[in-house]
């Protein structure tokens, strides 16, 4: 749970696009770049040199992978019990085959689990968006919101989610709903904070065009605030899902019964550590999935992720 | 009569933890009538800028008070526009939306329909209509600037405030705006009176009625007023002939350089 120290991230969208000190030409409609283009066609090896770079990109992430599984091979050839990734690719076959089979209660398919844990995590995290978001942006917009909820939220976020599990059960004597609150109160910190520090960074000048047009609650809101704040906003969902998708795993381990942490725990009782292996998989995959839909929304909302 | 008149005026900044305070405007006493044209000029850090943020409402004066049309200036309000000096759209909204949004919110006793003839009318007007839904980021600075102008024209405002408003632009591009600008305030719109902050002596000399020079500490706030006696419309290749050009010119040169002077 180390990643939940993510403080906000100031993700502050080119506010200002450099003064384009445009031609004449631009200036009268006429586009400057269509002449251009015809009149020197786009260097070929640029294309070339991009082809390149992504099949190196592909031959390192395989020299990635190789190195995990050499660990892996050199880990089960000293202990027994550990299965090899020959047994494991097994396993996967067998569970993928039949993902969605439904034999009562204690026996689901894999996809099915997955699903299951996918929905708690979806219903938890929309929860925390809904109050997150509004919450973050009162926090960034006014001061006294801020001095307000800022002592509360420091005073909760680093606490594990899985300690708010016991006081679901309690309040909602639910299992699968007690679920879904941890799920709720992990999302809720990343969002609120992250939506807060967009919020709180409008820039001076946006704000004195608001303040000169006199823009009332509403506009500012709409057509100011929320526009700037939208990166920070989506950078904080994309931590808080990333963060979601790590504990439902945990709380299912605890809670039982149905979900793909469930499943992983009831794998382990069982003995089938091949089985646990191609939960971690899957888990890692849906993980990784879930993370690019967020990269790939931040991209739209004009945000930007770190990258070396 | 919606005279602005500036009385008194003092405003400093600082001035705490040992710091000496910054006595940035230091009495200002300033009328510009209804109808007038007056340029404020000056070197970085005389003020020229808070004083018209001051006029705008953004910023209070310390001491000292603003009156337009015999009211207290003490919040923004749809009797004064400003244009900022870096255009200052907002990133997200398209050019149309810029100014109507603007208009809207700064005039909610005025109808939608006749807000949006007023938009149509100055997009139109600064040659934008057709550009009207891209973003600011997909037009150049000049046409960035001309939406802001349309902006503020589209709220119908007493007086247009414009902070160093061409400062950013080349020179084509500059000249085109100020020609633009001059139209639209002496035939297309009800604003009469502009008060416009600029670093530039033939810009100043080319649009204003009344130059006011601004000096740095601890000289007088405003140094002189001087008046620009050229008749109407000016022609910017041909102004320049003419002996009240040249008198002005060096007038505002002397000014300028005596200030600089005396701050280093």
């Amino acid at each position: 749970m180390t990643t939940q120290s993510d403080a906000p991230v100031a993700t502050l969208p080119d506010e200002d696009p450099a003064p384009q000190t445009a031609p004449a030409a631009t200036e009268s409609g006429v586009r400057a770049g269509a002449e251009g283009e015809s009149a020197t066609p786009p260097p070929p090896r640029r294309t070339g040199g991009r082809l390149r770079g992504a099949l190196e990109a592909c031959a390192w992430s395989l020299v990635g992978l190789a190195v995990l599984v050499g660990l892996w091979l050199w880990a089960a050839d000293g202990t027994p019990e550990l299965p090899t990734p020959l047994d494991v690719l097994g396993n996967l076959g067998d569970l993928l085959s039949d993902p969605f089979y439904d034999n009562g209660p204690g026996d689901k398919g894999i996809g099915l689990q997955l699903l299951t844990s996918l929905q708690r995590v979806f219903t938890g995290f929309a929860l925390a968006a809904l109050v997150g978001i509004p919450l973050g942006l009162l926090m960034g917009g006014n001061r006294r919101a801020w001095q307000a909820a800022n002592p509360v939220v420091q005073l909760l976020r680093p606490v594990s989610p899985l300690a708010w599990f016991p006081l679901g059960l309690v309040v909602l004597k639910d299992s699968p709903q007690a679920a879904v609150f941890v799920i709720f109160v992990t999302a809720l910190w990343p969002i609120v904070l992250n939506t807060a520090a967009g919020a709180a960074s409008v820039p001076e000048d946006q704000r004195n065009v608001a303040r000169v047009f006199r823009f009332g609650k509403v506009a500012y809101v709409r057509h100011v605030m929320v526009p700037h704040s939208l990166p920070s906003i989506v950078t904080g969902l994309r931590l808080s899902m990333g963060i979601a998708w790590m504990v439902i795993v945990a709380v299912e381990m605890l809670s039982g019964s149905t979900g793909i942490g469930s499943f992983v725990w009831n794998s382990y009782n069982g003995g089938d550590l091949s089985e646990v292996i191609s939960a971690i998989v899957l888990i890692g995959g849906v993980g990784f999935a879930l993370d690019m839909f967020f990269l790939w929304l931040l991209r739209i909302v004009g945000g930007k992720a770190a990258t070396p | 009569m919606s005279d602005l008149v500036i009385k008194n005026l003092h405003k400093s900044f600082g001035g705490r933890r040992g710091v000496p305070p910054q006595h940035v405007l230091r009495d200002i006493e300033l009328t510009v009538k209804q109808g007038e044209f007056v340029s404020l000029i000056g070197h970085s850090g005389c003020g020229k800028s808070t004083l018209l943020s001051i006029v705008a409402g953004l910023q209070r004066a310390d001491a000292g008070s603003v009156m337009l049309g015999g009211a207290e200036i003490t919040a923004p309000g749809p009797d004064r526009a400003m244009v900022f000096q870096n255009y200052s759209l907002l990133p997200r909204l398209s050019l149309l939306a810029n100014v109507r949004e603007a208009a809207r919110a700064s005039r909610p006793d005025r109808s939608k329909a006749l807000l949006d003839e007023a938009v149509e009318r100055y997009l139109t007007a600064v040659g934008l209509w057709e550009q009207r839904n891209k973003l600011p980021s997909q037009v150049s600075g000049g046409m960035q600037q001309r939406t802001a102008v349309a902006r503020a024209f589209a709220v119908g405002p007493k007086v247009l405030l414009l902070d160093e408003p061409f400062g950013a632009l080349d020179a084509l591009t500059r000249a085109r705006l100020q020609e633009q600008l001059l139209e639209l305030w002496s035939t297309e719109s009800t604003t009469e009176t502009v008060l416009m902050v600029t670093h530039g002596i033939d810009e100043a000399i080319l649009l204003a009625d009344r130059i006011v020079v601004m000096g740095n500490p601890p000289g007088p706030s405003v140094v002189e007023v001087i008046d620009v006696d050229l008749p109407r419309p000016r022609d910017r290749v041909t102004v320049i002939d003419q002996p009240a050009y040249r008198g002005v010119q060096e007038r505002l040169l002397a000014l300028l350089h005596a200030d600089s002077a005396a701050a280093a």
